[in-house]
């Protein structure tokens, strides 16, 4: 190999990534921390799993997400969760969000499986024998 | 172009997951595709495949003890079974070939009925399939790594690439001809041992990156890329680890762009490699 090749291929390489890193765009619109609804499948999937396996870098921040509404019985309450698509279509997360402000059940909120777009705070609650996390919801849209 | 670009730069500055992916991910194609070149020549190209399906089997009898770091179990059956495989020569009640389909069909099975039978426990996710899926085909799990799986996987396959640099002639010689290696002093025994603990540990590894079933592409397909354009040893191995790191990288990239399977599409652009160093190795040779 000569030294111009020696040289050229070195300085394109770390010129494309420098170009990646200059080109960097944040796919949020600024009022948002974290907008999962601008991630691939895949990487919605690895961020919430992030989120929930290492919550203290991500605790307080705004996270925007959206799916199907679903609700669960636990312990003689009922929980709200957006469901969260992964890939493969077989691992789906439950992102469990308390919508703040009056909004009684049922006359407030969708139809389950009707696909909604939350965005909130991520908050940690010790209210179960484990700690568990949760959106607190401001805005809850319905998407067409 | 520049929209995607500046997505993948976000996401690598922003995204401590996908920073640790890319590093692990590059390492794990840099040990996989030294030895490939090795058992490619050795036709012990599917020992990848069985190994991988005995570790899973290691894995799910792991969750099903509630064993917190399951490289405890699965670092040693694994290695246990390549040295095992590696050894079943003339004279053996069971030839190569027909034993490495039978450890690598019976540590599927069990492992699967271990994983069902075991499903209620708590190291299993409420989701068996998804567990299943991930292990199998590394759907995310890449994507899905802690520290300490990052600095335990860089730390191996350091290990692995240091063995391989500092045992580089003993490995060329036992490959091409392991009766000569053994008539001229060389302690064939023990690197037949060595290589196989090493490729153990690279099976152990890459399941990380593309899962129990597609490994034998980390394998197969670098070298294989590079024996269309070289024809020497040193330079197959020099374009197979180049071949490896790029077209992970490509996968790792487009996958979580793209939204699809990590394992999976770096699977499918090792073949799109392969064909166009095919391609490449043609149109030279007409030339």
């Amino acid at each position: 190999m000569n030294a111009k090749r020696a040289i050229t291929l070195p300085v394109a390489i770390l010129s494309l990534i420098a170009i990646f890193f200059a080109l960097g765009c944040s796919p949020t619109d600024g009022s948002v921390d974290i907008d999962l609804t601008a991630l691939s499948g895949t990487l919605t999937y690895a961020k919430v799993y992030d989120m929930m396996n290492n919550p203290s870098g991500y605790l307080g921040k705004t996270v925007k997400a959206s799916g199907p509404y679903v609700t669960s019985d636990y312990g003689g309450g009922l929980y709200h969760f957006v469901l969260v698509e992964g890939i493969d279509s077989c691992c789906p997360e439950g992102l469990m969000f308390i919508w703040d402000g009056d909004h009684p059940y049922p006359e407030s909120y969708p139809e389950e499986m009707t696909e909604i777009e939350i965005v909130g705070v991520f908050r940690s609650y010790g209210g179960f024998d484990f700690e568990y996390y949760y959106f607190d919801v401001g805005e809850l849209s319905v998407l067409g | 172009m520049t929209d995607v670009l500046g997505q993948i730069g976000y996401y690598l500055t922003e995204f401590t997951f996908v920073r640790y992916a890319m590093v692990v991910g590059i390492l794990i194609a840099l040990c996989s595709s030294l030895l490939g070149v090795t058992l490619v020549l050795k036709r012990l190209s599917f020992i990848g495949d069985g190994l991988s399906h005995v570790a899973f089997g290691a894995t799910a009898i792991a969750a099903a003890i509630n064993l917190s770091g399951n490289m405890l179990i699965v670092l040693p059956i694994t290695v246990l079974s390549a040295v095992l495989l590696l050894r079943s020569k003339q004279g053996a009640v069971i030839k190569g070939d027909a034993a490495l389909a039978m450890i690598s069909v019976s540590s599927l099975a069990i492992g699967y009925l271990i994983m069902n039978v075991f499903s209620k426990s708590s190291s299993f996710s409420s989701n068996l399939s998804a567990d299943v899926c991930t292990t199998l085909f590394g759907s995310t799990s890449i994507l899905t790594l802690s520290e300490s799986d990052v600095i335990v996987c860089a730390a191996m396959s350091v290990a692995v690439i240091a063995v391989f640099l500092f045992s580089y002639h003993r490995i060329f010689s036992l490959t091409f001809d392991e009766d000569f290696a053994a008539a001229t002093g060389g302690r064939v025994k023990a690197y037949n041992l060595l290589l196989a603990a090493v490729i153990a540990v690279v099976i152990v590894v890459a399941m990380n990156l593309v899962g129990a079933l597609l490994i034998s592409a980390l394998v197969i397909f670098p070298a294989l890329s590079a024996m269309r354009v070289f024809r020497s040893f040193k330079s197959v191995t020099i374009c197979s680890v180049a071949v490896s790191a790029i077209c992970t990288t490509v996968g790792i990239l487009a996958s979580i762009v793209v939204g699809t399977p990590v394992g999976s599409t770096i699977v499918a652009v090792y073949i799109v490699g392969f064909g166009m160093l095919s391609a490449a190795g043609s149109i030279l040779r007409r030339s």
